[in-house]
């Protein structure tokens, strides 16, 4: 038997199939007199790693396009994120550096040195270099998200980024899940104006053009009736994924041609085996659009809907005489069978008083599932009692968070010093203030603020040896408001909420669980 | 294959527009620009400003270009392209531009006092690297100083003129403290006290708050030009004539395009190609309001431009008016600052004194998101372009948009 044409997981990304319509636009604007920057945006498992690719073989290979294209670079954002605008650079800087070398520029290339630390300005000198012979080069960057998603990455070098793209001789095509400005999550960045320079493009489901090239593997082997076509449409929808699935499933039928009930046997046993890939398409729905699939197995919505738009994209439903009906069936399958999760879940949260009663439950079952290992009894058994209390009167509960934030502090100077509780010397020469006698002072709050300054590595080296960030930056919240649980008397038109108090026993929670994972390698 | 029989889209979205028969309504101000810089006696500075995407850009990129500027050696310098933000890092950016701009024009030039070490890379990147050994030490202003006399001498007879793009990021690098405050006075000096040294300075509208600030001194001494939306018959001739011969506009979709985008031509550049891929895609070529009407949905679903623009807004409050001015256009009470008080007090935004409404009405038509229109009712506050009006129907629950507000109001 030939190998299997119908690739849905691997290391290497699959050749592209289908696109007919998407890449004519990508082209069009890739080889019209001023090109585009494009951001392609699309769900997860849609194929945009798998388009990306394949504009970046062809363009690699573009001397014969129109548009001066003397190459392409491919960075792959998804391995490695980087850290830093230094790191971005240098990791863009040496794909740039190896295409050019193996486009024959060697004279360019050995510009980019990788190892200094003028990047940038190196980086600015070869494409200055290029626009003047009228050269141009695509830089394809997969997975943006992943890079934006951390924030080490500042608009200083989204600016830079955009200066380079102002030039002829660059052009860029991001891959993401959300237009790229939804991604940032800093403000300090969000005002660039690099997020602007981009013409948006979706990548949607197959369409019918699409599906068809697809099915050619298959129709070349020994084909496929009429009805087998229909239902591979109907129980797919067009979602990439599940497409290839089903296919790579179908090719090992020796069957031919194939027929509907062999589809339908294949797609019904893909409810159970291709579960992984069900659920991470479910998984990337937001709730909005679970409902509605989940309203869609059962019925139909109105065309004028407000994620009509969203689940016809996703090739999830279509429009028919304004209507809106499903048309994946093995989406639709799957979302029936979360219909009892889905119900429950409403069902105890339908009610203020539900939302109440089961989110304390919710987090007694959480701090369980947190505080199984060594972690100290003393402090949970207050998070509990803080739990306990959150209804009737909500602010009853903040009576125990200056007691958790108390014993928290009490674990972790156990933890990072001496019995008697001297102040190293180190921690002095990082800024510690002593008490007069060296030793920790005695008040929460300046302890608060040392363990902020040795648990900070912004400005020098970190001086805890246990404690994390994340532990102080929770257990400074948690300080702040039991100084304010403490001092309810003078804010007198404040009124606690639910809402408040769970956000804030929430923390706690995650404190223990914060506390437990630091202080595993301290001696008990 | 339909993209073959209509050619390639012509419109330019998101960059520079580097071909000159894409430049439309400019040719004026390149024409003041150019009368500025020839007169003789003045310190050479013109003040480009106009608020994003109105195409300060790309009339800089035409005027760098060999020959547009007799007499000078442009020197085009976006301040995007720091790598830091300290004085020391804005000097040594100029400086690098200048000798690359030089060095492109055949005319070499070195720091003054520097060593100069044998190397076979090309000039630009040993003059990048010598930069940073020249500015790494104390006194980096005289530095440049320096370096600029001895460039303006390597270039006489003509002059060099320095063509700084981006310039809201230096405002931006002083506010948080990361630029220098002496800066500003320093590119001051530096215009003023150099022969041979002009300078065209191009950021957005903000420019003229700064010229009231602190930077006095520095804008002081610019000639300032505006720049934004088209006349209406140059926004005509951009939807038309790039696709003359191909696509056919209907006069009322023509028209019906450059009033969505109030004549702005970023936005008519977007339209136009959302309006092109689609044609592509049908066959379709004759433009009529509902193929207009599809690529602007398309358009705004797909959009950063609005959203930036609404982030540029800044607070809550704001944000509701512009809502409310979209909400009330067609009321018969005029939208002004009476009426918007009233419409907040129903909404239960606290507002301590009349004047801040006054000030956000102010910001606001300094960003061009809202303008006075002085023929309706007494003089009315609307939105300036039709098409964020789309946008926030699309994207705005105004409802959520009052509780933000009002909790926003209840913070300060």
């Amino acid at each position: 038997m030939t190998t299997n044409p119908y690739q849905v997981s691997g290391v290497s990304v699959p050749p592209m199939r289908g696109r007919t319509r998407i890449m004519r636009r990508i082209d069009g604007h890739l080889q019209k007199p001023s090109p585009d920057n494009i951001s392609l945006i699309g769900p997860a498992l849609y194929g945009k790693s798998v388009l990306l690719q394949h504009i970046y073989r062809t363009y690699r290979t573009g001397k014969s396009l129109t548009g001066g294209w003397l190459t392409a670079a491919h960075v792959d954002l998804r391995r490695g994120i980087p850290s830093s605008d230094q790191e971005f650079l240098q990791r863009f800087a040496q794909e740039v550096r190896t295409e050019l070398m193996a486009a024959d520029r060697p004279d360019i290339a050995e510009c980019i040195e990788l190892e200094d630390d003028q990047i940038y300005v190196e980086l600015d000198y070869v494409f200055d270099e290029l626009e003047k012979e009228e050269a141009r080069l695509l830089v394809v960057l997969d997975g943006f998200d992943y890079a934006l998603a951390g924030t080490g990455l500042t608009r200083d070098l989204w600016d830079q980024l955009r200066a380079l793209a102002q030039r002829n001789s660059l052009r860029l095509v991001t891959g993401s899940r959300l237009p790229l400005l939804d991604l940032c999550n800093t403000e300090e960045s969000q005002t660039s104006d690099f997020w602007r320079i981009f013409y948006d493009m979706r990548v949607t489901a197959f369409d019918q053009d699409d599906v068809k090239e697809f099915l050619q593997p298959l129709e070349d082997r020994g084909g496929l009736d009429e009805s087998a076509r229909k239902e591979i449409a109907n129980w797919t929808g067009g979602v990439p994924v599940l497409l290839c699935a089903l296919l790579h499933k179908l090719w090992t039928d020796p069957g031919s041609p194939l027929g509907k009930p062999a589809v339908d046997q294949v797609a019904e046993g893909m409810l159970t085996e291709s579960r992984q890939l069900l659920d991470a398409l479910w998984k990337d729905c937001d709730d909005d659009l679970r409902l509605r699939i989940s309203t869609l197995s059962g019925g139909d919505l109105p065309a004028a809907d407000k994620c009509c738009h969203a689940l016809t994209e996703r090739g999830l439903g279509r429009v028919e005489n304004k209507r809106l009906r499903s048309s994946c069936r093995l989406m639709e399958r799957y979302a029936k069978a979360q219909e009892p999760e889905i119900a429950y879940l409403k069902k105890l949260l339908d009610a203020p008083s539900g939302f109440e009663t089961h989110l304390r439950s919710l987090l007694d079952l959480r701090l369980d599932q947190v505080s199984q290992g060594s972690v100290d009894g003393e402090l949970c058994d207050y998070v509990r009692k803080a739990i306990r209390d959150l209804a009737p009167t909500p602010e009853n509960a903040l009576v125990w968070i200056r007691s958790i934030a108390n014993r928290a502090l009490h674990l972790i100077w156990a933890a990072e010093l001496p019995p008697d509780r001297t102040i190293p010397n180190e921690w002095k020469h990082a800024g510690v203030v002593p008490d007069d006698r060296g030793k920790m002072p005695r008040f929460a709050g300046q302890q608060i603020a040392i363990l902020r300054l040795i648990s900070d590595s912004d400005h020098a080296r970190r001086q805890s040896r246990y404690v994390t960030k994340t532990t102080s930056l929770l257990l400074d919240h948690v300080h702040s408001v039991g100084n304010f649980g403490q001092h309810r008397a003078d804010y007198p038109e404040v009124t606690v909420s639910f809402g408040f108090a769970a956000s804030v026993v929430l923390a706690s929670i995650s404190l223990v669980e914060c506390l437990e994972h630091d202080l595993a390698g301290a001696a008990p | 294959m339909i993209i073959d029989d209509l050619g390639r889209s012509p419109y330019i979205v998101g960059n520079p527009v580097d071909r000159a028969d894409m430049l439309f309504g400019c040719a004026d101000i390149m024409d003041r620009i150019k009368r500025h810089l020839g007169g003789g006696d003045h310190a050479n500075v013109v003040l480009l400003e106009g608020n994003w995407r109105t195409g300060k850009t790309s009339i800089l990129r035409q005027l760098a270009k060999t020959g547009a500027l007799p007499g000078w050696i442009p020197v085009y310098c976006s301040f995007h392209g720091l790598d830091g933000m300290a004085g020391a890092d804005v000097f040594k950016l100029l400086a690098l531009r200048i000798g690359g701009a030089l060095w492109d024009d055949e005319i070499e030039t070195w720091i003054p006092g520097l060593e100069r070490t044998e190397s076979a890379k090309p000039f630009k990147i040993v003059f990048g690297s010598a930069l940073r050994r020249a500015f790494a030490g104390g006194r980096p202003f005289e530095t440049l100083e320096l370096y600029v006399e001895a460039a303006i001498r390597a270039a006489k007879p003509r002059r060099v003129l320095l063509m700084i793009d981006e310039f809201d990021k230096l405002r931006e690098g002083i506010d948080s403290g990361r630029t220098g405050a002496q800066v500003p006075e320093n590119l001051r000096h530096l215009l003023q006290h150099q022969a041979g040294l002009g300078a065209i300075i191009a950021g957005s509208r903000r420019l003229k708050k700064l010229r009231e600030e602190y930077w006095s001194a520095l804008f002081g001494l610019g000639y300032r030009i505006s720049v934004s939306a088209l006349p209406e018959d140059h926004a005509r001739r951009l939807v038309t004539e790039p696709v003359a011969g191909r696509l056919r506009y209907l006069p009322q979709a023509r028209d019906r395009l450059v009033s969505l985008c109030a004549g702005h031509p970023f936005l008519i550049q977007s339209l136009c190609s959302r309006v092109f891929d689609q044609a592509a895609d049908g066959g379709e070529r004759t433009i009529t309001l509902d193929a207009l009407d599809r690529a602007v949905t398309e358009m705004l679903r797909d959009n950063e431009h609005f959203p930036t623009l609404w982030g540029y807004a800044e607070t809550e409050r704001r944000r509701l008016i512009l809502a409310l001015c979209h909400r009330l256009a067609d009321d018969s009470d005029a939208v002004n600052i009476p009426l918007l008080l009233r419409q907040f007090e129903e909404c239960g935004v606290q507002v301590r004194r009349d004047q801040e409404v006054a000030d956000d009405i102010a910001e606001l038509r300094e960003l061009e998101l809202i303008e006075l229109d002085r023929s309706c009712r007494g003089g009315a506050y609307r939105l300036s372009v039709p098409l964020m009006a789309r946008w926030m129907e699309m994207n705005v629950d105004f409802d959520e948009l009052v509780v933000r507000a009002r909790m926003e109001a209840e913070q300060r």
